[in-house]
């Protein structure tokens, strides 16, 4: 298909047991733009995310990531091939400092894989870009500190971080400001907005004051169905779009 | 290539502070190879350069264990396997050097060590595909298998005599003779520290952080690129090479070795061992191996029901002090440090001693 197209998900199915929960998809993400996935709870916006990501396995249709099929491979494939995602609950290295658990995101790819003859801690390189990202995460001063003891924001903030220290091509971002105060979320939201001027994001988000804010493309996710998919303005005015979400939805 | 030049200029700078620092890394394993070399001369009866012997062989063998279940998450009930047909291997191997085999009988643990990455590669890679009970369950299925083997192939095993071979029949490197056991007492306080400090410095590579990192999440490290099976099967070789290099110990220090070897009693010993001491630290096994073997000793020397008292004693740590006798001290003296539910697995660049 077209050069681009960066993510494209094709009639893609989930079932759990005998519940439907994603019930053909169709989805493309141009390259380098950055979109927004929204939905009521429970519409399944996190499943679509796990099959995307290798997590769960697509019950029927495909995924393609820059023309290549990747559902049905594991999950470190898909990440090497430039997809990376954070989660909706926070998922760290709990036992190892903020420094490490950035450290062990950069590790594969900058190249190291399974090396056993040479050390973490003196590769130049990955300690130079794990300092750069905890200076934009704000995170200098908890460096040391084991991930399992930050406060909740900045375990998000760790969390985002980890994600796109690889410098992943795409990035899947589940409600990275979910749980964090109007000042916090801002402060997130200028993060991703910073590092994702040259890769594609795709992002659950439930607060749609930010949505409007940043997303090139909106998609509605309802009952695992995509309701529609368009620029913020159209999907203000799509009074399908309203009445099934937005309606109920604005806080 | 820049920074190499740039620590090098920087070295080349301050030789006395490179000195000191040098120093700063090193002190513990000074220390260490003092106390070794110090011990034969306090402790000079034939019983106690026996027990040295064995705890020496004994501290290779519980650090690689916990390569497997303090570093990587892995529990496993078979791991003598690797040390014992790492013993094996070398037995022939040495059997063959008194018919004249002109290898140096100082090589001979590393011969031992590949036949346990032999063995570690082909069991290792049925194994490693799930953590936890399942892992458990093969390694146990695994001993047993090997364990029964031994009775059934007598020829490489022995059968119930066992094997013997002849250290001082043998070439040497340094044109030593290794009959006496204090001789060789030496030879094996050389290999053990060599493997000690090879195995404390994989901690801190790539694959070492990786192996902390899918024992805690091996979900997320998936989606940091690795494969947590890879990682698994990787630290499982080297785990059986140093178990197996730790199987060529025993048999120079032995001169027999028998089935027991690869027994489910060896595999269990080195687990008791390894978690007495402490899996989450590197010290805790080398603390627990020395203690597992002069309880052995002295006990066994003062009462029968002595595996009861031994017995008791593992059970006292797991519901006690669960990171381990010397862990559990370590967390005393080092109260300033934030500890974390258990103690910091120590895969950063400060050593976890
Ligand atoms: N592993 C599973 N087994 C069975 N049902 C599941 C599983 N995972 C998710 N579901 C169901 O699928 C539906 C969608 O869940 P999902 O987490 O994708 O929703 P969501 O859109 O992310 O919601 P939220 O906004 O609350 O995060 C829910 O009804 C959930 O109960
Ligand atoms: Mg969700």
């Amino acid at each position: 298909m077209s050069e681009s197209v960066a993510l494209s998900l094709k009639g893609v199915k989930k079932n759990f047991g005998r519940a439907e929960i994603i019930r053909g998809v169709d989805l493309d993400v141009a390259k380098n733009e950055r979109h927004v996935l929204i939905g009521p709870n429970g519409a399944g916006k996190s499943t679509l995310f796990n099959l995307i990501s290798g997590r769960l396995q697509v019950s029927a249709g495909s995924v393609d990531l820059f023309g290549e099929t990747i559902s049905g491979k594991s999950p470190h494939m898909i990440n090497r091939q430039g997809l990376s995602r954070s989660f909706q609950v926070t998922n760290l290295f709990q036992n190892m400092t903020v420094m490490e658990n950035l450290r062990c995101s950069l590790l594969w790819s900058m190249g190291h894989k399974y090396a056993f003859w040479k050390f973490v801690t003196k590769q130049r390189e990955v300690t130079e870009r794990a300092e750069e990202l905890l200076e934009r995460l704000r995170l200098t001063a908890r460096r040391d500190v084991p991930a399992g003891l930050l406060t909740y924001a900045e375990q998000r903030a760790l969390e985002i971080g980890a994600t796109m220290a690889s410098g992943a091509k795409v990035l899947l971002l589940d409600e990275p400001t979910a749980g964090m105060s109007r000042t916090e979320a801002d402060e997130v939201m200028e993060l991703i907005r910073e590092v994702t001027t040259d890769c594609t994001l795709l992002m659950v988000e439930h607060d749609l004051g930010v949505v409007f804010g940043v997303a090139d493309r909106i998609s509605v996710l309802v009952y695992g169905e995509v309701l529609a998919s368009d620029t913020p303005e159209a999907v203000r005015a799509n009074a399908a779009v309203q009445e099934a979400y937005l309606g109920k939805e604005v806080h | 290539m820049s920074a190499v030049s740039q620590q090098q200029t920087a070295a080349a700078a301050p030789v006395a502070l490179r000195g000191s620092q040098w120093l700063r890394i090193l002190w513990p394993w000074l220390l260490a190879l003092a106390i070794a070399l110090i011990l034969p001369r306090v402790f000079t009866s034939g019983h106690a350069i026996t027990m040295l012997n064995q705890m020496a062989v004994m501290i290779v063998f519980a650090l690689s264990y916990n390569m497997l279940l303090g570093n990587t998450g892995l529990l496993s009930f078979g791991h003598a396997v690797y040390f014992g047909l790492g013993a094996f291997c070398s037995m022939h191997v040495l059997r063959a050097m008194n018919e004249g085999l002109a290898l140096p009988i100082e090589l001979l643990p590393l011969v031992a060590g590949f036949a346990g990455l032999f063995f570690g590669i082909i069991f290792g890679a049925v194994s490693v595909r799930r953590a936890g009970v399942v892992f458990a369950m093969i390694s146990l299925g695994l001993g047993e298998l090997v364990h029964a083997s031994s009775y059934m192939f007598t020829g490489f095993f022995g059968g119930e005599a066992g094997l013997f071979g002849d250290r001082d029949e043998a070439v040497s490197l340094f044109g030593i003779n290794y009959g006496p056991n204090v001789t060789v007492y030496y030879l094996v306080v050389v290999w053990a520290l060599l493997a000690a400090a090879a195995m404390f410095l994989l901690r801190k590579t790539p694959l070492g952080w990786m192996a902390n990192a899918v024992r805690d999440n091996p979900e997320r490290a998936q989606f940091v690129g690795y494969s947590p099976q890879l990682v698994r099967f990787f630290q499982f070789c080297l785990s059986a090479f140093f178990a197996g290099l730790a199987g060529g110990l025993f048999v120079l220090t032995q001169e027999i070795v028998t089935d027991e070897a690869v027994g489910a009693i060896k595999s269990g010993t080195v687990l008791l061992s390894a978690y007495i001491g402490g899996i989450g630290t590197f010290l805790g096994p080398v603390f627990g191996a020395t203690l597992v073997v002069y309880l052995e000793h002295s006990l066994s020397s003062v009462t029968d029901a002595w595996m009861l008292y031994f017995g008791l004693l593992f059970m006292m740590v797991v519901m006690f002090a669960p990171m381990g006798l010397f862990g559990t001290a370590m967390q005393q003296f080092a109260a300033g440090v934030p500890v974390i539910g258990v103690e910091r697995w120590g895969c950063d660049c400060t050593p976890s001693f």
